[in-house]
């Protein structure tokens, strides 16, 4: 009796290296569905803060982005190893797609609208934040 | 003998309800989102074409059912998720705003419905590509 509990042991734990190597995780229907309103958010946050076309080079202009940044990784670190996690990487993935079958021309940057360009762009991601904020239960 | 009775456990313990199934039966990982981002767009496409909330007119049925077919065909659950992940996505964007639908003649109703046919059979025949190119990688 007991040795065959002892080969099922090893067996197991391959099972569970296998799942872990894959990177398998439950995702439903349902969590696809209900995840709709944070991808929403994450599409807007996602591309602003890395813009294919930047509006400025200048740090102390890019520097006003790092507060949303370190907001982004809390929430990134919050929902680590639920389905937003995947959530999230669908909407990395669709971005990092669209911007292989599309081009944008970039304009010019650092220019008198800049300021009030990433005034604009800095409200769509707070906004964004909030709306991903939500719905992972971040009060 | 004893053997052959441990091989038949570990047999046993392999082929229990999770091997029956098909081993992703559950799972969607970051990796089947960056694979399935082609199928995901084009099936976007597709859903925004066919799924209008304006109605979905008589002249786009057959274009309809053959994305029904495509989306309800035997696929594996990571396959069949970017088209539930593309659908939900529409709906929620939809249910964000107002939209005032456009009265169309019959003869402007016929043009819409076949540029649209073209648009959602063009997506699909991509998407075939997509399914057959993650096939390739399962």
């Amino acid at each position: 009796m007991k040795k065959p509990m002892i080969l099922a042991l090893p067996l197991l734990a391959l099972g569970a290296c296998d799942g872990m190597q894959s990177g398998a995780s439950s995702y439903s229907v349902d969590a696809a569905t209900a995840g709709a309103d944070f991808r929403y958010g994450a599409r807007e946050a996602v591309a602003g803060l890395d813009p294919v076309c930047p509006y400025s080079e200048e740090e102390e202009q890019l520097a006003r982005y790092e507060p949303l940044r370190t907001r982004m990784a809390a929430l990134e670190e919050r929902v680590a190893g639920t389905a937003l996690a995947i959530d999230l990487a669908v909407v990395r993935a669709d971005y990092e797609h669209y911007w292989t079958i599309n081009d944008a021309p970039c304009g010019e940057t650092d220019t008198a609208e800049t300021e009030g360009q990433i005034d604009g762009e800095l409200e769509k991601i707070d906004n964004a934040l909030t709306r991903m904020e939500a719905a992972a239960g971040v009060t | 003998m004893k053997f052959l009775l441990y091989a038949g456990f570990a047999g046993a313990l392999l082929a229990g309800p999770a091997a029956a199934e098909k081993p992703d039966d559950t799972g969607y990982s970051a990796e089947d989102a960056k694979s399935g981002a082609r199928l995901r767009a084009e099936a976007g496409v597709a859903v925004a074409t066919l799924f209008h909330p304006c109605g979905e007119p008589d002249g786009l049925t057959a274009v309809k059912e053959r994305y029904v077919a495509l989306r309800d065909r035997h696929l594996s659950h990571r396959q069949k998720m970017n088209f539930i992940i593309a659908k939900a996505d529409y709906d929620y964007q939809m249910s964000l705003i107002d939209i005032n639908c456009p009265v169309l003649t019959d003869d402007e109703r016929l043009e819409m419905d076949e540029l649209n046919a073209a648009v959602a059979n063009a997506a699909m025949d991509r998407i075939e590509i997509a399914i057959a190119n993650m096939a390739r990688t399962d």
